[in-house]
C-alpha cells in the first residue's frame, strides 16, 4: 500500500518538535554550582554567583605557615575548596577568623594522624574552629560573648557528626558561623563545610546558608 | 466478466512495476522508523548521559543536571541538530523535485570526483580512515568512561582491562572453554592448501613451456587482459575471467600455470587438490569463502590475481543427474555418437542431440557426485565465481547507506581463474559455463615440431651426439610423447649411456631407452630353440602382414624378447596425424592380427599355439564394430542403437529375438557375418603370406639372431636393403634362404616330436 507522501511527511514536526523540546529545556547553564570531592563522596551545592576559591590557591595559603607540624597537617587535607559571593575575599581571609562582611563557605576533607582518631568525638568536633564546649562548660573570664542557635546530630552515609550553628564576638566584632563537622565511620576522615560571616550579613543571607549547610552530602569512600 | 474478476484486472492494471532510482523524480519516502531512529537514539544517550551525571552526583536537580550535559555533551546536541537538518533536507527532496534533482547531480559530482582516484589508492585511504575512525571512537567512549581526555583515556584502557583481567577470565572461562575448541579447531581445518606467490618468486616463464604454442598463445592473451585491463573495458567489454586446461597427464599444465605465475607481474594462488576436503560440514565453505576475501583482497591491492586450482577433478560435481547436458559424457559409458571419432552429433539439431544425450546418461543420475569438495563446498564455489555483485565493506554499507548514498557497486575484482584437470568429465557443467570458466582448452600431446622442440630443450641440458634429422625421427616415432614421457626417456638414455661407461647419449642410448619405457624391461628368458623359432615365426608374420598390407601405421618395432605379459610383438605407430579412420584401414588391422593364426597354420603344418588368442579378440572386435557399428558390413544400421531399445539387430543380433527365428534369418543373424568376414579375412592373410615365405622367415631369422628389432630393420630385412642395426642384403640370397628353409623344416619337425632341432641355426 502506498501512503499519501504527505501523511509520510507528518512525522518530521514530531521529530523535530521532540528534539527541539529537549535541547531547548536545557539549555542555559545550571541554576547551582556542584562543587564535589568524588573520592570521599563529599557533595555540596552553592549558588551560581558564588565565586570559588580553588584547592590550589587554599593549600598555597596553607603552605605558607612556619610553625613546626604545619606541613605534616597540611598533607594531611585531601581536599578543600571555599566560595564566597564577594570576589575579593582572599585564601588568607579563608582561614583566619576575622570576621567579614560576605558569606565565606570552606568545605575541607582531612585525615587524621592515629592519635587524633583515637581521641576524636563530637565535642572535639564541635571544637573545630573555636573551642566551644570548653567555652560552655569551663566558662572563664577570658572567654568572648558566645550564643549556640542550633546544635544537631547529622547523620550521612558516610559519616556521622554535628551541626553547629552559632556566634561569637572577636575583636569586638560580631560573627556567625554555620558549622558542620562529620567523622567517618573508621575514625580516619574529617568532613568539615564552615560557613562563616559577620552576623549582620549572616542573617542577611540566612536562606542561602541554610541551604548550602543542608545541601552538604557525604557518601563516604567506596 | 465477472465483478470481481472485472475488478482483479483493475488492480493489476493499476500496478506499477516499482520504479528504477533513475526514473524517480523526487526522493523515496522514509518509513517512521528510519526518520526517527538516529534522533531517538542521540536523544536516549543523552537521557543517558544525564542520568548518569546524577548518578555521580546525589545532589544534583534533574534541570541542572540537563543543563551541564548540554554543556559538556554540546557534540551530541550538534550531532542532534544535524540529524534534524538531515531529516528536514530529507522532507524536502520528498516533497521538491528540484530539490532533489540538484542533491542528486551533487552527488553524482562527488562520486565523480572520488572515483578519480584508482580503486586500490581509495582502498588505501578507506583502510586508512576506518582505522582512524574506530580509534577516535573508541577514544571518545574510554573519555567518558575515565572522565579524561580521550587521547589520555587510550593509554588507561589496556591498564584497566589488564586489572579486570582475572575477574574477566572467570566470567569467561566457561564459555572460553567450550567455544575456543571449536572455534581453534576450525581455524586450523580451514588453514592451509593455498600457496600465494607473488612475483619474481617463481621464475618459470613461457619460454620454457614446450610444444604448446596454442593454448601458450591463448593463456598469453588472458594474462594480457588481466595486466591491462583497460584495454578490453573501455570498450564495453570485460576480463575473461576463468581458463579450463584439459588434457592427458603429463602435457604440461601445471608447468603452463607455473610459468604464469612466474610470468605475470601479480600474485598467483596456488590451490591444492585436496585443500577443499574437510572432516566437517561446512569447512569446505569457509575456505573457498575466505579463499576467495583474499583473492579480492589481492585483486584490490595489486590490481589482480591469478587463482590456479590444480587437479580441478578433485573438486568434484552433483552429479549427472544436475547436468542434462548434451556435452557430458563419462568415460565409462562414452557413446560413439560424441566421440571424437567421427563428427558425432554435430550434424544433428540440438534437440536431436539432447535425446540422445538424456536416453544415455540421465539412468546414471546422481551416482558421480562427491568428490573432494562435497557438502557444499563446489556450490560455494559456483556462488563465489559468479554470484550477487552485492556491496561490500562496513563503510560501504552502513556508512554510506546512514548518510543517505546509495552503497557503492563492489569494484571489478580482477581474478583469473585457472583450473586444470586431465578428467573434464567429472567437472561439474556449472563450472564451465562462461562468466564462470570461460575459455576452455585442451591440452593435448604436443604436435611434432613441439616434441622435436622438447627434445631438444631436454637433450640441451645433457651431452649427446644426436643430430638434427634423428632427433626428428625420434619425434615421429614417438607420437604421443609428453613433456613428462620426453623428459624420462633422455633420463632413462642417460643412464644407459652411464651405465655403459660413457657420458654421452648415442643414438642407441635413446631407442633402448624408449623401448624400456614403452615395453618394460624383458624378462630375460631364453626360449628352447623350437619355441624361440616358433615365436619368431609369428611375429614375422604380423610384420610382414603389416610392411605389406597397412599403410597407415609403420612398425615401430619388432621382438620376441618375452615381457610381462607378451611372448613377443610388433609394435606400430601412425606415421602422421590422422583423424579419420576407414574401411581399408580397419581391415589392414584385421589382416595383421590375423597373419599370425594364418601363419602358424601355413608353417607349422596346420598346428597353432594359443598365443593368437589376443590377436584374434582384437580382430574380432574391430571386425564386429565394423559391421555393428561403422557401417562398413553388409547393413546399416547402428548395432550400438538397436541394443539400446532392444529392438534387435537386422538378422538378429546379440540380445535379439532370433532363437525361433528361420534357418535363413539364423545365417544372416550378426555374429554369423561376423565369422562371414573373418573366414574371408584369413584367407586373404593366408595367400599373401604364401606369397611372402621366404619374407617371414628371413625376418624370424633376424629376430632369432637380434631379438629385437626397430622398425626400419624390420623394412631392411623385408625389403633387402641397409638398416640401422641389420643389414637385409643376404636376406635376398638364394643360398641363405636355403638354409633357413632347412632349419625352419627341422625345427617344425623338431616341435612335432618336441626335441631339440637338429640343425643348427644358420649364422651369416
Amino acid at each position: 500500500m502506498l501512503k499519501s507522501p504527505l501523511l509520510a511527511l507528518r512525522s518530521v514536526p514530531v521529530v523535530i518538535a521532540i528534539a527541539m523540546s529537549f535541547l531547548l529545556s536545557s539549555c542555559g547553564s545550571a541554576t547551582q554550582q556542584y562543587p564535589a570531592f568524588k573520592k570521599e563522596g563529599v557533595y555540596f551545592a552553592v549558588p551560581n554567583n558564588w565565586h570559588e576559591i580553588t584547592t590550589k590557591q587554599l593549600n598555597a595559603q596553607e603552605a605558607l605557615a612556619t610553625d613546626a607540624d604545619a606541613k605534616d597537617r597540611a598533607a594531611m587535607v585531601q581536599w578543600q575548596v571555599a566560595y564566597s559571593t564577594d570576589k575579593a575575599i582572599t585564601p588568607a581571609e579563608v582561614f583566619n577568623l576575622n570576621s567579614v562582611d560576605a558569606p565565606v563557605v570552606l568545605a575541607r576533607v582531612r585525615s587524621l594522624f592515629p592519635d587524633e582518631s583515637n581521641s576524636v568525638s563530637n565535642n572535639s568536633l564541635r571544637n573545630m574552629v573555636v573551642p566551644l564546649t570548653t567555652w560552655v562548660t569551663e566558662p572563664t573570664a577570658t572567654t568572648p560573648v558566645y550564643e549556640i542557635f542550633d546544635d544537631q546530630d547529622r547523620i550521612e552515609k558516610g559519616a556521622r557528626g554535628v551541626r553547629t550553628v552559632f556566634s561569637f564576638t572577636l575583636h569586638g566584632e560580631k560573627q556567625s558561623i554555620d558549622q558542620t563537622a562529620l567523622l567517618s565511620p573508621d575514625r580516619s576522615t574529617i568532613y568539615v563545610l564552615l560557613i562563616r560571616c559577620s552576623s549582620l550579613c549572616f542573617e542577611k543571607n540566612k536562606a542561602a546558608i541554610t541551604k548550602i549547610a543542608e545541601s552538604f552530602t557525604v557518601r563516604g569512600n567506596k | 466478466m465477472s465483478e470481481i474478476e472485472q475488478k482483479k484486472v483493475d488492480t493489476l492494471d493499476k500496478y506499477r512495476s516499482r520504479e528504477r532510482d533513475s526514473d524517480r523524480k523526487v526522493r523515496v519516502h522514509l518509513s517512521l522508523f528510519d526518520r526517527t531512529k538516529f534522533t531517538s537514539l542521540f536523544l536516549i544517550t543523552f537521557l543517558v548521559l544525564v542520568w548518569a551525571d546524577m548518578a555521580d552526583n546525589p545532589i544534583l536537580s534533574f534541570n541542572d543536571a540537563l543543563a551541564n550535559t548540554f554543556n559538556t555533551r554540546w557534540w551530541l546536541v550538534a550531532l542532534l541538530l544535524v540529524e534534524v537538518i538531515r531529516q528536514i533536507h530529507f522532507a524536502l527532496a520528498e516533497l521538491l523535485s528540484k530539490y532533489h534533482g540538484f542533491w542528486l547531480r551533487y552527488f553524482k559530482f562527488v562520486d565523480r570526483q572520488v572515483h578519480r582516484l584508482s580503486d586500490w589508492t581509495r582502498y588505501r585511504l578507506s583502510r586508512v580512515i576506518k582505522a582512524l575512525l574506530f580509534v577516535a571512537l573508541l577514544a571518545v567512549i574510554l573519555g567518558a568512561v575515565y572522565n579524561e581526555t580521550p587521547v589520555r583515556a587510550l593509554f588507561f584502557a589496556p591498564k584497566a582491562l589488564w586489572s579486570a583481567l582475572p575477574m574477566l577470565g572467570q566470567l569467561l572461562f566457561a564459555v572460553v572453554f567450550i567455544v575456543i575448541q571449536f572455534v581453534a579447531m576450525f581455524w586450523f581445518l580451514s588453514r592451509g592448501g593455498i600457496d600465494t606467490y607473488f612475483p619474481d618468486d617463481i621464475r618459470t616463464r613461457f619460454t620454457d613451456v614446450w610444444g604448446q604454442d596454442h593454448v601458450l598463445n591463448r593463456i598469453r592473451e588472458n594474462l594480457l587482459f588481466l595486466e591491462r585491463p583497460e584495454e578490453i573495458e573501455k570498450h564495453g567489454g570485460y576480463v575473461p575471467g576463468g581458463i579450463l586446461l584439459w588434457g592427458p597427464p603429463g602435457t604440461g599444465k601445471t608447468l603452463m600455470a607455473e610459468s604464469m605465475a612466474g610470468e605475470t607481474g601479480k600474485p598467483f594462488v596456488f590451490v591444492d587438490p585436496g585443500a577443499f576436503n574437510a572432516m566437517f560440514f561446512g569447512v569446505g565453505v569457509m575456505k573457498v569463502k575466505s579463499l576467495f576475501r583474499k583473492l579480492r583482497k589481492l585483486a584490490l591491492r595489486y590490481g589482480g590475481v591469478v587463482v590456479f586450482f590444480d587437479e580441478a577433478d578433485s573438486l568434484g560435481n552433483r552429479g549427472n543427474i544436475s547436468s542434462g547436458g548434451p556435452q557430458r559424457f563419462d568415460g565409462k559409458s562414452q557413446s560413439a555418437i560424441f566421440g571424437d571419432a567421427c563428427h558425432g552429433g554435430n550434424y544433428l539439431s540440438e534437440s536431436a542431440v539432447s535425446i540422445l544425450a538424456r536416453e544415455k546418461f540421465v539412468v546414471g543420475g546422481a551416482g558421480g557426485g562427491g568428490g573432494g569438495g562435497g557438502m557444499g563446498t563446489l556450490q560455494s564455489l559456483l556462488t563465489e565465481l559468479s554470484g550477487l555483485k552485492k556491496p561490500r565493506g562496513f563503510f560501504n554499507r552502513i556508512v554510506r547507506r546512514t548518510l543517505g548514498l546509495r552503497p557503492k557497486n563492489p569494484p571489478k575484482y580482477r581474478i583469473l581463474v585457472v583450473m586444470a584437470t586431465n578428467m573434464p568429465e567429472a567437472l561439474d557443467e556449472a563450472l564451465l559455463r562462461p562468466g564462470r570458466i570461460d575459455r576452455m582448452y585442451r591440452v593435448g600431446y604436443p604436435s611434432k615440431a613441439g616434441r622435436i622442440r622438447t627434445y631438444e630443450g631436454y637433450l640441451a641440458k645433457v651431452s649427446h651426439s644426436l643430430t638434427e634429422a634423428e632427433i626428428d625421427k625420434l619425434a615421429t616415432i614417438t607420437p604421443y610423447a609428453t613433456g613428462a614421457t620426453i623428459k624420462d626417456t633422455i633420463n632413462e638414455a642417460l643412464i644407459t649411456a652411464i651405465r655403459n661407461g660413457r657420458t654421452s647419449i648415442t643414438w642407441p642410448d635413446v631407442i633402448k631407452a624408449k623401448q624400456l619405457k614403452e615395453l618394460g624391461p624383458s624378462e630375460d628368458v631364453e626360449y628352447i630353440e623350437r619355441e624361440r623359432h616358433a615365436v619368431a615365426v609369428h611375429e614375422a608374420c604380423h610384420a610382414v602382414m603389416a610392411h605389406r598390407v597397412r599403410q597407415h601405421m609403420a612398425i615401430d618395432l619388432a621382438t620376441i624378447e618375452k615381457g610381462s605379459d607378451y611372448l613377443g610383438m610388433v609394435a606400430s605407430i601412425p606415421p602422421d596425424d590422422q583423424f579419420t579412420r576407414w574401411r581399408t584401414e580397419y581391415e589392414s588391422d584385421i589382416l595383421v592380427s590375423l597373419a599370425s593364426l594364418a601363419g602358424e597354420r601355413l608353417f607349422f603344418d596346420g598346428d597353432n599355439s594359443s598365443g593368437v588368442s589376443g590377436d584374434l579378440e582384437s580382430a574380432t572386435t574391430i571386425a564386429s564394430l565394423m559391421e555393428g557399428q561403422w557401417g562398413m558390413g553388409s547393413t546399416i544400421s547402428s548395432h550400438a542403437t538397436a541394443r539400446r531399445f532392444e529392438m534387435g539387430s537386422p538378422g538378429g543380433g546379440k540380445g535379439g529375438k532370433s532363437k525361433g527365428d528361420t534357418q535363413a534369418n539364423m545365417r544372416m543373424a550378426l555374429a554369423d557375418r561376423i565369422e562371414q568376414n573373418l573366414g574371408l579375412l584369413i584367407v586373404k592373410a593366408e595367400e599373401i603370406l604364401k606369397k611372402n615365405r621366404n619374407e617371414v622367415l628371413a625376418l624370424a631369422h633376424a629376430l632369432e639372431i637380434h631379438k629385437t628389432l626397430s622398425g626400419e630393420d624390420v623394412a631392411a630385412v623385408i625389403d633387402g636393403t641397409v638398416g640401422s642395426i641389420v643389414d637385409g642384403r643376404p636376406y635376398k640370397e638364394k643360398a641363405l634362404l636355403a638354409q633357413i628353409e632347412r632349419y625352419h623344416k627341422a625345427a617344425v619337425s623338431a616341435h612335432f616330436e618336441h626335441r631339440t632341432p637338429d640343425v643348427e641355426i644358420p649364422h651369416i
